[in-house]
């Protein structure tokens, strides 16, 4: 397994679900070893887990903002493009270890092109699980995606894929990456033991409590649900209460509530790790997730609703395409309107939440769970291991030195950009403007398609807490 | 039938994309086109503004990729379109090794799994495979002589094949014809000589300077020198032009020297000394420094003469203008040295023995 970070140093759901996944692997009698980076904070030593890979911490917006240009552009290109310090250690443990098939997960942050460039030159066949557009965001630069690199990368990537949501692939398609047909798809999951089923649901006349949790910010929906709640207030409902879970990273939406006066509605809560969020689902009545449409699969809202707490999504993500409106869950259009008109349908007793929540939970807990999944993932990391290589085998030596070729070209090729205008790494080639966090949040407001990517901070709980996505 | 892609540096335009620099690329990839008989194409690879294709003949083509931007160095140029230029051929020959444009198709090659061989040419402008060792990525290694051969440090197979001249293109002049200039051809850079050639040039006997200006400082040296002297510069000749001063040449002196008259030091002035194998061809003798690979080319009094110093280049050079047979002795062995083991189509059958084996074990890990 390679995985940028692991448990319990993570940025949100794909490496939580990571590590989820090589216990149910282990626990199926697999031998899985895991090859990450260093923590970010100290971290026990755990079998199985080697922390020998370093970590670009693109994330540290702190580190950001006191970088020159140059500095935080070599570092975003180490993050995606390669570190050959990295891939020298990918050869490392695949001589130790001897894999039969590699399985990669998040690899933004260790430069994920040159490991996967590694495995492949060391023929080393894998199977890459995608919660995010992970591919094409490697083939960025500052959130500037490099379209010839994207075009070879597209070309030379030669292994299976499994993907969240047929949403994730059609996404990683249309940016530019085929998937060539090998992708499964396979949704997010819930662990653990099936939790007592939830016997007491909303009735019209108490107050409807609504929960949200993970990342605060425009392309999740935070704005949308405070202007929902603002619209059930303008239109006579008061008996209902707001819990906002999460980093408040900006101050855009406390002061949002407070200029809508919902202060008395609405309560942000501070981040709460997974396990704690876990004994708040049952606790609440709707979990309020007006993402955006790129969302792939958000774990919190299944893991809510294996709880009874009844989503209610945007029409369009990841997690919608897996659940029937009115049968598990609630969907609405992306605005404040459709919401509230849902939200307003359920306080008027229009919508029974009971059933919903019922008949969620048990599909959940029937098709969601990671015991179901497992044999799906152990069937494609088969099927992976027997994908035949197109090129010969290649010496971890070769790899180290084409990693370092790499790295040193990238780096002289980046600062020479810089110099020559900071503005172009190469204009005519340029596919994305740049979308430093100000603009997308911008563009977000204004109601167009901001486009974070999973190597973009802005995309990611940047708060460590589990469970956060 | 494999498809060879043979990347040089050297920026073509509108001017000069099949001139100067670019030639022994050029030669060579005829000559493998011509000596496979349709059994391999070549597509020369190289940079420009725009992107364009020139096609030269049956099976050869040039193909300039967008250069990614000017680089300070031509021979650093790198384009975003290399990856797709490289990506149907069966075998990458790269031209200079030590470039940013080598190193770069090194990793791209490399990576997509296409065999590697390499010629250097001494346009060395970048360390950084150097520090990597950047050689041991490739299949095979060309040099132009054993002189080139012993500046390699790799363990990757060294073959020297010597020569790549257009036999066909380059010939003799009619029998009898008036010589009546000693020559120089080639850029004008200190580490070329000229400045030398010009001081130990005798008296009364003509001189043609034929080449680029690249240093202007150096240009107005030589100009300098050369008052009171019967030397004439042309900056721009044409080929149909350097034909003739061939041709009429008693002799095509390369007096290139390992350190320059402003104390810069050279390691490898001379790898092979193209323009002597032209002049051979044209069976007009050559006249070299003992640097470099020029010596293994020139033999001593058979096809030209090595010359330590400036007494003796002068001698000969005399000896050369008054002699009408020993130019003529000279020039036929010179010719026939070109006709048996520097003509382009030899080089390139040398090439292709080289070749061969690496697109057979490739069809074969294909297979």
């Amino acid at each position: 397994m390679l995985s940028n970070l692991y448990p319990p140093d993570v940025i949100g759901g794909y490496e939580l679900g990571c590590k989820q996944a090589v216990e149910a692997l282990r626990s199926r009698g697999h031998e899985v070893l895991v090859l990450t980076s260093a923590p970010r904070t100290p971290a026990p030593t755990e079998p199985g887990v080697v922390r020998r890979l370093r970590l670009s911490e693109v994330w540290n917006n702190y580190m950001f903002a006191h970088s020159r240009p140059v500095t935080a552009r070599l570092l975003q290109a180490e993050s995606t493009l390669v570190n050959a310090f990295n891939v020298h250690a990918l050869g490392e443990v695949v001589a130790e270890f001897r894999p039969e098939v590699a399985y990669p997960w998040m690899l933004v942050g260790v430069g994920g092109l040159g490991l996967m460039a590694g495995l492949q030159h060391l023929g080393i066949p894998w199977l890459w699980h995608l919660m995010d557009d992970v591919p094409l965001a490697l083939c960025r630069i500052g959130g500037r995606t490099v379209a010839p690199l994207l075009v070879e990368v597209a070309r030379q990537l030669d292994g299976r894929f499994l993907a969240c949501s047929t949403r994730l692939v059609e996404e990683i398609e249309a940016g530019g990456v085929s998937l060539k047909g090998r992708v499964a798809v396979v949704p997010n999951w819930v662990v653990g033991h099936r939790p007592e089923p939830r016997s007491r649901f909303y009735q019209p006349g108490q107050t409807l409590r609504i929960m949200a949790a993970g990342q605060i910010a425009q392309h999740k929906g935070s704005d949308h649900i405070i202007e929902m709640a603002a619209r059930l207030r303008d239109r006579g409902f008061e008996r209902f209460s707001i819990d906002i879970y999460g980093h408040v990273d900006d101050l855009y939406f406390p002061g949002l509530t407070r200029v809508r006066g919902l202060e008395g509605h609405i309560t942000f809560q501070g981040p709460k790790p997974q396990a704690e969020l876990a004994k708040l689902y049952p606790l609440y009545d709707v979990f309020a997730f007006p993402t955006w449409e790129r969302e792939p699969f958000a774990f919190a809202p299944l893991e809510a609703l294996w709880r009874g707490c009844v989503p209610l999504m945007s029409q369009a993500n990841g997690n919608a395409e897996w659940a029937v409106h009115g049968v598990h869950c609630l969907k609405a259009e992306r605005n404040p309107d459709a919401f509230a008109d849902v939200v307003g349908a359920i306080m008027d007793g229009s919508i029974d939440l009971g059933p919903i929540a019922r008949r969620g939970a048990s599909v959940v807990g029937r098709d969601f769970h990671l015991d179901a999944q497992i044999p799906r993932i152990e069937q494609e990391l088969r099927a992976a291991s027997h994908h035949p290589r197109q090129s010969p085998r290649g010496s971890a030596d070769e790899a180290y030195r084409l990693a370092l070729l790499a790295e040193k070209l990238t780096r002289v090729l980046v600062q020479e950009a810089e110099e020559a205008d900071p503005a172009d790494l190469d204009s005519s080639h340029r596919v994305d403007s740049p979308d430093n966090k100000l603009r997308m949040r911008t563009r977000a407001r204004d109601g167009q398609s901001a486009r974070p990517s999973a190597s973009d901070p802005g995309d990611a709980a940047r708060d460590g807490s589990p469970g956060l996505l | 039938m494999a498809k060879i892609a043979c990347l040089t540096p050297n920026y073509f335009n509108d001017d000069s994309y099949i001139g100067g620099g670019e030639r022994y690329p050029l030669n060579l990839s005829r000559g493998i086109v011509e000596r496979s008989r349709g059994r391999h194409s070549v597509e020369i690879l190289s940079f420009g503004p725009t992107s364009k294709t020139h096609r030269i003949g049956p099976g050869l083509t040039i193909r300039v990729l967008a250069a990614a931007r000017k680089p300070l160095n031509p021979l650093d140029v790198v384009s975003w379109e290399l990856p797709a230029a490289l990506a149907d051929a069966d075998l990458v020959h790269v031209h200079q090794a030590y470039t940013r444009c080598s190193e770069m198709a090194y990793l791209v090659a490399k990576q997509q799994g296409k065999p590697i061989v390499v010629t250097d040419h001494g346009g060395a402008t970048s360390t950084l495979g150097t520090s990597v060792g950047s050689l041991e990525l490739v299949d095979h290694v060309i040099a132009n002589s054993a002189f080139g051969a012993s500046l390699y440090q790799t363990s990757r197979p060294i073959t020297v094949i010597k020569g790549g001249v257009d036999g066909a293109r380059f010939t003799p002049g009619r029998r009898g014809m008036t010589r009546r200039h000693v020559l120089y051809v080639g850029r004008l850079l200190p580490h070329k000589g000229v400045d030398r050639l010009i001081k130990a040039l005798p008296d009364a006997l003509p001189l043609v300077v034929c080449g680029r200006v690249y240093h202007p400082a150096y240009f107005d040296l030589l100009q300098k020198l050369a008052r009171g002297k019967e030397v004439t510069f042309l900056t721009d000749a044409e080929d149909t032009t350097l034909l003739e001063l061939y041709r009429s040449a008693w002799a095509t002196v390369l007096p290139s020297t390992y350190r320059d008259c402003y104390g810069i030091t050279s390691l490898w002035p001379e790898l092979m000394g193209f323009t002597l194998l032209e002049s051979m061809a044209c069976g007009t003798p050559a006249v070299c420094s003992n640097v470099g690979g020029m010596p293994e080319y020139v033999e001593e009094d058979i096809n030209g003469y090595v010359c330590d110093d400036d007494a003796t280049l002068a001698d000969r050079l005399r000896q050369l203008a008054e002699d009408p047979d020993l130019v003529d002795r000279l020039g036929r062995a010179g010719r026939h040295r070109v006709d048996q083991e520097y003509d382009l189509r030899v080089a390139a059958g040398r090439m292709l023995e080289v070749y061969e084996p690496l697109l057979a074990l490739a069809r074969e890990v294909a297979a």
